[in-house]
């Protein structure tokens, strides 16, 4: 009845199969997690020993190493041993459930003896990071060169270009145009007429022989003659006026000589170079660098995150009958990490024995929703580090916070900087604070650094002037603390970054008390070059309007006098005449 | 397998192993097996255990086929039955249980085209088998002779192909 000849070579496949998974299955897997890790961080990677088990599937990593591909004989990271057990009845559903994890002696930046650097692919550096990176590189530093030049002897003095000079021709010519116009009402002889006709009248006054008649003519002259008076002095007033009037040609003048003054010594001033500009140039590839590193791998996690986290994973399409469900009492995850305990050194630099734990790893959220918790916490001495992460990706708008706190670190040889701006720091301690803050696809991130009880020798060949260099340097060497401030905001794909940090404020105030001296000194000679300018042309103007003036008022005076002599004859006579 | 070993099979299993009960044995099967959806455990354990037993291959292959075939009409009837039993009150325990199961799931027992199907299949299975039985004697009587002798085996035996590959 039953045909073995069916049964005996499949039972002999099964066999095959278990013993490929025997034998093959765990070196398999070695190469495997090996490749992977060296395609993730672009590095060589290393374990020593991979054990799995299929009766209770389990996994065990013996020491691990992955290579820094930046620094060639130090790894990123190696651990001593990592040991999960697979919940198996989540297995026979493509369900890889981890209850509890442990990884020992987790470290970081440890060295190794062999160099890791591996030929691979590198990851493309995104977009922002790159643009950073052309900015920092194309900032001025030839312009911090040339701030000598640009300060001061570029500033030319353009005769044509001050508004006190052109406000003087002006003054000339309007002046020249005033004159005529005085002069023209200098001419009493439209009085002449008014004179004959008063004379006139005297003689008529003369003439008539009724002392009555005569009174009141004489009285009637009289006001005539008042008129005249009056109108005559309102002329002559009038002139004076406009001849004072030049003198106001003078308080605009102040005004443009002020504005001249005010504008070339806006060329002048103290260069000003921003802050921002070099914590860029000083600090900024580096640290670039640093959070490309991190952001790549946060782009390499985020391809296990699904697109679609509220995505129904039960959901299948069937073509014939109906799915009755019955209650499921476990629905997991494709991927669940309940808790895993971690423990290590941390760096061998600074040995803090630290312990950790991440709670609820998962690649389906909306399945399992709870928040992605990691918790850290070492203390030795005075090194400190704690860090609390919560990541939910389980709702519609995903969101995170994390704070870190790793202060008291000792670092030493750090450089950061090269070329023409470089600041190497022999020893240190380190103090950083880390507050990172996500929101769908925003981000709202701070770093602050503070380097204490430092050392710090400085290279500055920012200018041209050496005296200047070794007076920025001198600023900076018996510096003995300074922070740096990193803040990363907008959106996760391409946020913005911005650098603080109060050594670019010693350099920057430096630069400025440097020049201080020489930019007031430049001033006071360009002032001196306006103010001879002015007066070159304002002397012309003056004894130009002083000989006019004096002509003016000679003639003013004759014709005045003239119509005066003549009218108080007429006065005289007529107050004779009528006592008569 | 390639092609030929696949005809060859089947020509042999037309020929050869041909006892009644080895006939009724492979439309059974074939019968149980063709009116359930194929994408599950339950149908891939079912072909195994099929072709575990000295059932005749071809005509387990042709039954399968056959009964297939005629899914559009027999899911209507499974599709009730499996139903009925699934939504029974009383196994619901049962049923839970199996669902919480590790691989049970993946016999699709939930589905009621295949809990159905199933359960017709099962329930059929004897009285099929004999009515089957009868088919093969009728089969070895009056069939057997006319298919060896059809054109195409003798085709197939006369080719020098065939005769190479059966040494």
């Amino acid at each position: 009845m039953i045909r073995w000849s069916y049964l005996i070579p499949r039972l002999v496949f099964v066999l095959i199969v278990y013993l490929f998974f025997y034998f093959a299955f765990d070196p398999l897997l070695k190469w495997t997690m090996i490749k992977s890790l060296e395609s993730v961080f672009e590095a060589k990677a290393e374990i020593k020993k991979v054990k799995t088990s299929f009766i209770n599937p389990s996994i065990e990593i013996e020491e691990l190493k992955v290579g820094n591909k930046n620094k060639e004989f130090n790894n990123l990271f190696e651990f001593k041993k990592l040991k999960f057990a697979l919940l198996s009845k989540p297995l026979f559903e493509k369900k890889f459930v981890i209850n509890e994890a442990s990884i020992k002696g987790l470290s970081f930046d440890t060295p190794r003896k062999t160099s890791c650097k591996i030929k691979i692919k590198k990851t493309e550096m995104p977009e922002f990071v790159k643009n950073y990176m052309a900015k920092a590189q194309d900032f001025a530093v030839d312009r911090l060169g040339e701030i000598k030049t640009d300060a001061i002897s570029d500033i030319k003095l353009e005769v044509a270009e001050l508004k006190s000079v052109n406000l003087l021709k002006e003054i000339e010519e309007k002046y020249n145009a005033d004159y005529k116009n005085i002069e023209e009402k200098i001419d009493f002889k439209k009085y002449d007429e008014r004179l004959k006709n008063i004379e006139k009248k005297f003689e008529d006054v003369k003439k008539e022989k009724n002392f009555i008649k005569q009174a009141k003519q004489a009285s009637e002259l009289k006001k005539e003659i008042d008129k005249f008076y009056k109108d005559f002095k309102k002329d002559k007033e009038e002139v004076s006026n406009l001849l004072n009037e030049v003198k106001d040609y003078y308080k605009s003048l102040d005004q443009a000589r002020k504005e001249d003054m005010d504008r070339i010594m806006s060329l002048a001033k103290i260069p000003k170079i921003d802050s921002e500009s070099i914590s860029r140039m000083l600090l900024g590839s580096d640290t670039v660098n640093k959070i490309n590193d991190y952001y790549s791998m946060a782009l390499e996690a985020e391809r296990y995150i699904p697109d679609n986290p509220k995505k129904k994973v039960f959901e299948e399409k069937r073509k014939r009958g109906r799915v009755v469900n019955f209650t499921k009492y476990d629905s997991y995850p494709k991927f669940l990490l309940k808790i895993a305990h971690i423990d290590g050194v941390l760096t061998p630099q600074n040995p803090i024995e630290y312990s950790a734990t991440v709670e609820n790893l998962t690649t389906q959220p909306s399945v399992y929703p709870y928040p992605l918790k990691i918790k850290l916490f070492g203390k030795k001495d005075k090194s400190e580090i704690s860090a609390n992460s919560s990541i939910d990706l389980s709702t519609d708008i995903a969101k995170s916070v994390t704070d870190l706190k790793y202060t008291g670190v000792k670092v030493s040889n750090l450089v950061y900087g090269k070329d023409k701006l470089k600041i190497e720091i022999p020893s240190s301690y380190l103090d950083t604070f880390v507050n990172i803050k996500t929101l769908g696809s925003d981000v709202d991130a701070e770093i602050k650094s503070v380097f204490r009880d430092m050392e710090l020798k400085p290279y500055v060949a920012i200018t041209k002037l050496d005296k200047l260099n070794k007076t920025i340097e001198n600023s900076l060497s018996g510096l003995k603390t300074f922070s740096l401030d990193i803040k990363l905001s907008g959106k996760l794909k391409s946020p913005s970054l911005s650098f603080k940090t109060d050594l670019a404020d010693i350099i920057s105030g430096s630069l400025e008390n440097a020049f201080k001296k020489e930019i007031e000194k430049a001033k006071a000679e360009i002032r001196e070059k306006i103010d001879l300018e002015i007066n070159k042309n304002k002397q012309k103007i003056d004894s130009l309007i002083k000989a006019k003036q004096s002509e003016l008022k000679e003639k003013i005076k004759s014709e005045s006098d003239t119509v005066t002599k003549k009218l108080e004859e007429i006065q005289k006579s007529l107050e004779k005449q009528i006592k008569f | 397998m390639n092609p030929l070993s696949i005809i060859r099979q089947f020509v042999k299993g037309l020929l050869k192993e041909n006892e009644p009960y080895q006939i009724a044995l492979g439309l059974s099967f074939g019968m149980m097996i063709g009116i359930i959806p194929k994408n599950n455990l339950t149908a891939q354990l079912l072909f195994i255990l099929s072709l575990s037993t000295k059932a005749n291959i071809p005509f387990l292959i042709l039954s399968i086929f056959f009964f297939s075939s005629l899914a559009p009409i027999t899911d209507v009837v499974t599709d009730k039955i499996g139903y009925y039993i699934l939504t029974l009150k009383s196994l619901e325990p049962f049923f839970t249980k199996m669902y919480n199961m590790p691989v049970i799931p993946w016999t699709d027992f939930n589905n009621t085209v295949v809990m159905g199907g199933l359960m017709l299949g099962l329930s059929l299975f004897i009285p099929s088998y004999f009515l089957f039985k009868k088919f093969g004697n009728y089969y070895n009587l009056f069939l057997k002779n006319r298919v060896s002798n059809s054109r195409f085996v003798k085709f197939l035996k006369a080719s020098w192909l065939f005769e190479w590959y059966f040494k």
